[in-house]
């Protein structure tokens, strides 16, 4: 007989646990139980704080608030592709990089995770909306630094950084706008915070499944309605309707789907409007400082043109000498 | 995805047969290519499979581990995807080349196997909140002919059909330490259910059509493809997952449209996996005919 | 006199604020016509012409027979070197077959940071291609003028095979403090007026401002 002898049980061999980081299921249900379960869905986007042009440094900076969430996008001016093995398409390539901030999460094992992921989804995208024609053999590289979580992190990112390329100069074919709706114990949550993420994301790996009921597998089965759970992201371009990225988990039928999907829409065209307005006046702002450099260049040509005309008209060695101001110690 | 250069009258030709419902290979939009399956053919892992869909060859084995759940999920066991991309698929993989693709398929697979009604992680329990298995599915791939995410999901499933994890039965010693004794007969085991597990359906998009198994021409023509993740409960379908790929965007009813063709192709896709499993086994039974060749 | 500029200034600049259109990407212009033509900044889709940047509309219309509607970004101006630009470029390396630069400025505009440009043998004068010595043409550290003629995987290539380009600031090689730059004696030498040292260069024919603007336009 093969014996396993369990040496190392994390529970029972002494070691203390905080009680504040070690969750049970049972925690999990409270919460549950004491959060507010919207009734009706409002469709409309959290409180939201958008600046553009918050670095000095970089050209294409954008600052964004979403509710709690905040999160800072940088785009850097395109470069020479660095991998020439990345050249294949006549496309420009982009490369997102997202970044937690050391006090952005609680978990932190779980960072790179999901750095590595939000990444990989931000560039997708992107990639759309991006006119990647006009940088062909370039890269572009986008930095996110996420300062703060409270969900809904990717769908900021993808606005945020989408304010930032509009700022940087970047071509892009539309504005793109992002939100996040997700369902849990049928309950339909849009703009889900931190904590009904990670409600649903325990779900995702079953524990409100068993907390819900401790039946059994096969009463479950009987009861023949899965209790559907899932989260739905969607990027939309709205000019032409069309849909940069949609990216869902968890388990949903395809009617809950298209539910979810029009929920995100609708926040999607709210968010358009305040991006849209803080796009102008952004213009606005850059035109009237143009506007006075321009004046003020203007000037200095007035007065090279008059000292040359001045020069023509005296004679260069009597403009040199006018202009020359006296030696107060020559005899005269 | 692997690279094919094509010229633009290649492409043209390829939109064109796809426009006409009549592709390079004579399939129409809503045909899947030739499949060759075979299962547990590695002897070293606890259940193995590989799939040839035309010029694709996957190869997938998978470990078992017994390992402690997490304090969150007392229940349930683990999983987890790894994904190796060799160079001899395609040279563009050599040295860090295929790293990105194998993250984006390890993400795909692991996003669509979340949830706990795709896979039942409770199978993998030992001992509520102490032990439990966890499994490590490793999928190489050998050839790389398109249409990826689906080859390696198709793949993956039939591995974990093909899984067997032996009986384990549990004494409890002193101190609460309790003791795995791990059944040494080989035909002593367990298997896991496979009937909800998630196929991903890749639906692409070329010129104005949707269409399901690229080959890797047709994936270098393509737009936008949509990858579509399909679990059957109660012989209904359910989205575990979906995400974009490939650099464009279409419109919403486009989406939808690919989301109900993902669906129904799926759902034929598993019924057939699922007949093909169950036919092998029983024609094969437990014991391999001798062949000589390991990939034949 | 200044008062009457600046006046004159502020009127237009007030006439201009109440007709400048505003537009961000993603909106629609105008419809494409024969005599339309989509400029910067602008994208053609489906019969229209739709703004890729947010900025102001500006329509040319100083030729007769076509329009170009283009998008003007104010604030930073996104400048990338393209095929058929003059560039201001630094030479970093020089090597027998070709001279590594790093190109600062494209045109009159200052680069955020610089890109990697190749000026091979061959480009470096128009005739006698097959002579050209490039450790007789440049040295590190020379600021030159160049083309764009093409865009490479990881750099453009450059030319100077143009009498107004090649080098305009160098400094003669032995001459450690009180850098003095050289001044150009020929076509092919410059001089350093505090030695007298004379070294071979690919020299520009530098041009006053006024005959530049007048082969731009």
């Amino acid at each position: 007989m093969l014996r396993v002898t369990q040496t190392k049980n994390t529970l029972l061999d002494g070691a203390t646990i905080d009680s504040q980081l070690y969750t049970t299921p049972q925690d999990c249900e409270d919460f549950f139980e004491s959060i507010e379960k919207p009734t009706t869905v409002v469709a409309a986007p959290r409180p939201t704080f958008i600046r553009v042009g918050v670095l000095t440094t970089v050209r294409g900076s954008a600052y964004m608030e979403y509710g709690n969430t905040k999160v800072m996008a940088i785009v850097a001016p395109p470069r020479e592709l660095i991998r020439s093995n990345v050249r294949r398409v006549n496309m420009g390539v982009i490369n997102c990089y997202v970044n937690f901030a050391a006090f952005a999460s609680d978990d932190l094992e779980a960072v790179p995770e999901r750095e590595k992921h939000l990444s990989s989804m931000l560039t997708k995208a992107l990639q759309p909306l991006v006119c990647r024609n006009e940088f062909v053999n370039f890269q572009l590289d986008i930095r996110v630094l996420i300062l703060d979580d409270d969900g809904c992190l990717l769908s900021t990112a993808i606005n945020c950084c989408g304010v930032a390329l509009i700022e940087c100069g970047i071509s892009t074919y539309d504005l793109i706008t992002a939100s996040t709706a997700c369902i849990y114990r049928d309950h339909v949550f849009v703009n889900p915070t931190a904590k009904v993420e990670e409600l649903l994301w325990q779900h995702r790996a079953g524990n409100a499944l068993l907390g819900s009921s401790s039946k059994s597998k096969e009463e479950k089965e009987e009861q023949k309605d899965v209790q559907q759970h899932g989260l739905l992201i969607i990027a939309s371009m709205e000019t032409f309707e069309q849909l940069a990225q949609c990216q869902q988990c968890g388990y949903l039928k395809p009617e809950t789907y298209v539910q979810l999907l029009d929920f995100t829409l609708e926040i999607n065209k709210s968010l358009r409007q305040l991006i849209k307005r803080v796009l102008t006046e952004r213009v606005k702002e850059q035109h009237v400082l143009d506007m006075r450099e321009k004046q003020l260049e203007h000037q200095e040509d007035q007065r090279l043109a008059a000292i040359i005309e001045k020069l023509q008209q005296q004679g260069l060695h009597e403009f040199i000498q006018s202009n020359i101001k006296e030696d107060p110690y020559t005899a005269k | 995805m692997a690279y094919v250069a094509l010229s633009e009258a290649e492409k043209t030709f390829i939109l064109h047969g796809v426009e006409e419902d009549f592709r390079c290979d004579g399939r129409s939009r809503r045909d899947y290519r030739p499949m060759e399956l075979e299962t547990g053919l590695v002897s070293n892992a606890s259940g193995s499979a590989r799939l040839r869909l035309a010029n694709t060859d996957i190869l997938v084995g998978v470990k078992t581990e017994i390992d402690v759940p997490n304090p969150l999920t007392p229940e349930f066991g683990k999983l987890e995807f790894f994904v190796d991309c060799s160079a001899n698929a395609t040279p563009e993989f050599e040295g860090r080349g295929g790293s990105n693709l194998a993250q984006e398929l390890i993400l795909s697979l692991q996003n669509a196997y979340e949830s706990p009604l795709a896979f039942d992680y409770r199978t993998l329990c030992l001992i509520p909140g102490q032990q439990c298995w966890k499994l490590y599915i490793d999928i190489l791939i050998l050839e790389c002919g398109g249409n990826l995410h689906d080859a390696v999901s198709l793949a993956a499933k039939a591995a974990l059909y093909n899984t067997k994890l032996p009986r384990v039965t549990a004494t409890l010693l002193d101190a609460g330490i309790t003791d795995l004794i791990i059944s040494d007969n080989p035909y002593d085991c367990t298997r896991i259910g496979i009937d909800a597990l998630p196929l991903l359906v890749t639906v692409c998009k070329i010129g104005d059509y949707c269409l399901v198994d690229p080959t890797a021409e047709e994936e270098v023509c393509s737009t936008v493809s949509m990858v579509v993740s399909v679990s059957m409960r109660q012989d209904t379908p359910y989205l575990s997952g979906t995400h974009m790929t490939g650099g464009g965007s279409m419109h919403r009813d486009t989406m939808l449209n690919c989301i109900q063709l993902g669906l129904s192709m799926g759902e034929q896709l598993n019924k057939l996996l699922l007949k093909m499993l169950q036919s092998e086994e029983t024609r094969v039974g437990p014991k391999r005919p001798k062949t000589v060749g390991f990939l034949k | 006199m200044t008062e009457a500029i600046k006046h004159a200034v502020a009127d237009s600049t007030g006439n201009n604020e109440d007709n400048i259109i505003i537009c961000l990407p993603g909106e629609r212009l105008c419809r494409v016509e024969d005599n339309i033509i989509v400029g910067d900044g602008t994208y053609e889709q489906g019969g229209y012409i739709y703004a890729s940047k947010s900025g102001i509309v500006n329509i040319d219309e100083s030729t007769e027979t076509c329009q170009v509607v283009s998008v003007h970004k104010p604030g930073f101006h996104l400048t990338i070197p393209a095929t058929g630009d003059i560039v201001t470029a630094r030479v970093l390396v020089t090597t027998p077959k070709f001279a590594k630069c790093a190109i600062f400025s494209v045109r009159n505009v200052l680069l955020e940071s610089s890109y990697r440009g190749l000026l091979r043998k061959e480009d470096v004068r128009e005739t006698e291609k097959d002579r050209v010595d490039i450790y007789k043409s440049f040295k590190p550290g020379d600021i030159i003028l160049a083309r764009v003629i093409n865009q490479m995987e990881q750099s453009f290539t450059l030319s100077t095979a143009e009498a107004e380009l090649g080098v305009v600031v160098a400094y003669a090689s032995d001459i450690r403090k009180n850098r003095i730059p050289m001044v150009p004696i020929g076509w092919a030498e410059m001089q350093c007026p505090k030695t007298t040292i004379k070294e071979p260069r690919k020299v520009a024919k530098v041009l006053p401002e006024s005959s530049i603007k007048s082969n731009r336009t």
